[in-house]
């Protein structure tokens, strides 16, 4: 018994001393240099973003230049700081605010990127094409060749514009699916698009040649393009293609249209007379 | 017996508990104290030069380019460069930040002169597509000392030296003296492009500088009548063209072009003294001694350009419009005479443009030079495209076939440097074009 009861006292003391001899050491009062992300004295521009962008938003507009941001095999420059809010102004009066008006806030703030990656030269590629904007994962849009952003250059702007509601219509339908009979509208999806010419996607019933590369960007592409060419330019490029296109080209307006009703109670054309009319008022 | 033996291991493991892990760090700190006191001195270092810091990248592929920085505590730097005349004249200010990453590291985070070396886009500031000059932006920090920083670019390997700046240079660049001097030097030497130094040798060495490539050539001939060029990137300074490795001819070094702008000359030190570069009339290295040196074909286009004979003007002019109303309907895009030094042939390459497409007819030929400089070319024979317009080329290509030819150069006051070929028996008939 008195064995068990030396044992029994071992054991406590064992355990004890464990506890007993925690570290002091906290973890907050170790300072790892740049921990909380960059830091940099804030100006103007930085109250500016926000307020127009993280506040209400919750989204990050990183202008200065992030090198892990972006793929490390391409050589990208910096965007100009008096760049930046010529174009953030824009995306806010031709993106934000419309889908704010059309579906509200919380809708917004559900589906919006949280991070723009801003980039002030074009992303050259080996294919001799050029990279205007990716999206990654529904959080973050990087923005290329805003070093030419010019407002009074509206094909530039709208260029653009037009890569941010493409990213944004993908997030749409990742999260609730087209409906699947909107892929055997067209023939002739390929992934060399780049090959061919914007005439030769229009009668195949693609809006852009870049349509044509894959069912989803197809779905994005005609509605980032009803958006942002607004109904009188949506109707002048469908014009241009022969009559069975253009058939086609009613068939996947139509489902657009009923998509965003059903799925997001929004009126897409309300939502494309309001981004319209932002373009035409920068 | 074994549970003996298990309490004596527990016993160990109690008093082994106990034992507090006491490394200490052979520096005394944290590697994160260290690291983030030396971001502190980097900064304040940076920031604390008054007068702000000058330095000079070199991209691989030639030439030099020159900053001057002054670094703000607000993370905010005003620059002002020798890539342009308005960068050399008007200060920019854009943001940087200094960040610990693999080292500590200045990075210039928005758009500022130092990216045009860098951007990919080659419509911004020429550089390849893709790539720019391969010049960082973002450096590491490798040695700060009293007045000095060296750094290495991060993604290129980019050497820069910064170097503190006095206050009378501050107030320089602020006033335009460096837009000033750029301007001055460089129409001096477009007005005065035959410019030689002379040593004590007696040996007249050529100045050639190239101010699109930033290049400073000394071309001479040497006893045994070989050409040599000496050839290094420049950059431009307060003081004149900064040399990025110093030339020496026969025992005379020197690092820097100075510019004297009271007297308006260049001038250089060697040992102390000075050494005035000079004017001359003409070439100091004949022009078809520099063939294949400095350059090797002419480019003639369409239009007129100073130093056509009017003989040359009619039969060129008659040949390009025959071209154009013949069965082919080509329009001319330019001649070039390119010359093939090492082989001894010269083609006459005629770029002409059908339906929006560029197409050559090229009329081979071998030619031989006296040592005086006077050409004789002998044609080859040509199929092809060449073929297809040779009756309407023939006027032109018999002078180059039959007449014997010298080369030399002209200075114009819109075109700059040309180089023209002049027919010996017929000095009625010669012509220039842009030497490449």
């Amino acid at each position: 018994m008195k064995q068990m009861q030396i044992k029994l006292l071992m054991v406590f003391i064992f355990l004890g001393s464990l506890m007993a001899c925690s570290k002091d050491d906290k973890i907050d009062s170790v300072n790892i240099p740049g921990l909380g992300g960059e830091t940099w004295q804030k100006g103007p521009l930085d109250f500016w973003l926000d307020s127009v962008f993280t506040k209400p938003y919750n989204i990050e507009v990183k202008y200065r230049f992030e090198r892990y941001e972006l793929t490390l095999d391409k050589t990208l420059v910096p965007v100009m700081e008096s760049k930046v809010q010529p174009v953030m102004s824009s995306i806010q009066k031709t993106w934000i605010a419309p889908y704010i008006a059309e579906a509200g806030e919380t809708f917004f703030k559900t589906y919006c990127q949280k991070q723009f990656v801003l980039v002030g030269s074009p992303q050259f590629n080996s294919n001799n094409t050029i990279t205007l904007g990716t999206a990654e994962g529904g959080r973050k849009i990087v923005l290329f060749w805003l070093n030419d952003f010019v407002l009074t250059d509206k094909p530039f702007v709208k260029e653009m514009l037009h890569t941010i509601h493409h990213e944004f219509a993908h997030i749409l339908h990742q999260t609730i699916m087209y409906p699947v009979e909107y892929k055997r509208i067209s023939t002739g999806y390929t992934g060399s698009w780049n090959d061919y010419t914007l005439d030769e996607a229009l009668e195949r019933g693609f809006i852009t040649q870049y349509a044509r590369s894959a069912p989803d960007e197809d779905f994005v592409e005609m509605i980032s393009t009803m958006l942002v060419e607004g109904k009188d330019g949506y109707e002048a490029i469908i014009a241009e293609a022969p009559d069975d296109a253009q058939a086609k080209f009613r068939q996947k307006e139509e489902i657009v249209v009923r998509y965003f009703m059903e799925n997001y109670n929004i009126d897409f054309y309300r939502l494309q007379t309001r981004v319209q009319d932002a373009i035409d008022n920068l | 017996m074994l549970y003996n033996r298990l309490y004596i291991l527990l016993l160990a493991f109690l008093f082994a508990a106990c034992s507090k892990d006491k490394t200490e760090s052979l520096f005394g700190e944290k590697p994160e104290e260290r690291l983030e006191e030396a971001m502190k001195e980097y900064k304040a270092t940076l920031t604390g030069s008054a007068y702000g810091w000058k330095t000079a990248v070199y991209p691989a592929a030639g030439g030099g380019y020159a900053f001057y920085f002054k670094f703000g505590t607000n993370d905010r730097v005003t620059m002002y460069s020798d890539v342009t005349l308005d960068a050399a004249t008007d200060g920019l200010e854009s943001t940087y930040r200094l960040k610990a990453v693999q080292r500590p590291s200045i990075l210039f985070d928005t758009y500022s002169y130092l990216h045009l070396l860098s951007d990919p886009d080659p419509n911004v500031y020429g550089g390849a597509t893709g790539q720019g000059y391969a010049i960082d932006f973002e450096y590491s920090i490798d040695e700060v000392s009293a007045d000095t920083i060296k750094l290495t670019g991060i993604a290129n390997n980019t050497k820069m030296v910064l170097v503190k700046a006095t206050q009378a240079e501050a107030d320089a660049y602020a006033a335009g003296d460096f837009a000033s001097l750029i301007d001055n030097a460089e129409s001096y030497m477009a007005q005065n492009p035959w410019l030689y130094l002379e040593f004590s040798d007696g040996r007249k060495l050529q100045v050639s500088v190239n101010t699109f490539t930033k290049n400073f050539t000394l071309i001479y001939i040497d006893d045994a009548g070989q050409v040599q060029l000496l050839s290094t990137a420049y950059s431009y300074t307060l003081n004149g063209l900064y040399l990025k490795d110093p030339i020496t001819y026969n025992g005379n070094t020197f690092h820097e072009v100075f510019w004297d702008p009271v007297k308006e000359v260049f001038y250089v030190t060697v040992n102390g003294q000075r050494v005035e570069v000079k004017v001359s009339p003409s070439s100091v290295v004949p022009a078809h001694r520099l063939l294949g040196v400095d350059f090797s074909s002419l480019i003639v286009p369409p239009q007129a350009l100073p130093g056509w004979s009017a003989d040359f003007t009619t039969i060129y002019s008659t040949a390009a419009n025959a071209i154009r109303t013949g069965p082919y309907r080509l329009t001319l895009y330019y001649t070039e005479f390119a010359f093939d030094v090492a082989q001894g042939i010269m083609n006459v390459d005629v770029y002409v443009i059908q339906n929006n497409t560029l197409y050559l007819a090229e009329y081979p030929f071998t030619y031989t030079k006296t040592a005086a400089g006077v050409f004789k070319f002998t044609g080859q024979t040509f199929g092809g495209n060449a073929g297809l317009i040779a009756t309407e080329m023939k006027p032109l290509l018999d002078y180059i076939r039959n007449d014997r030819f010298t080369m030399d150069f002209l200075v114009d006051s819109q075109e700059g440097k040309l180089a023209q070929l002049k027919s010996v028996e017929r000095p009625t008939f010669f012509f220039s074009g842009y030497p490449q």
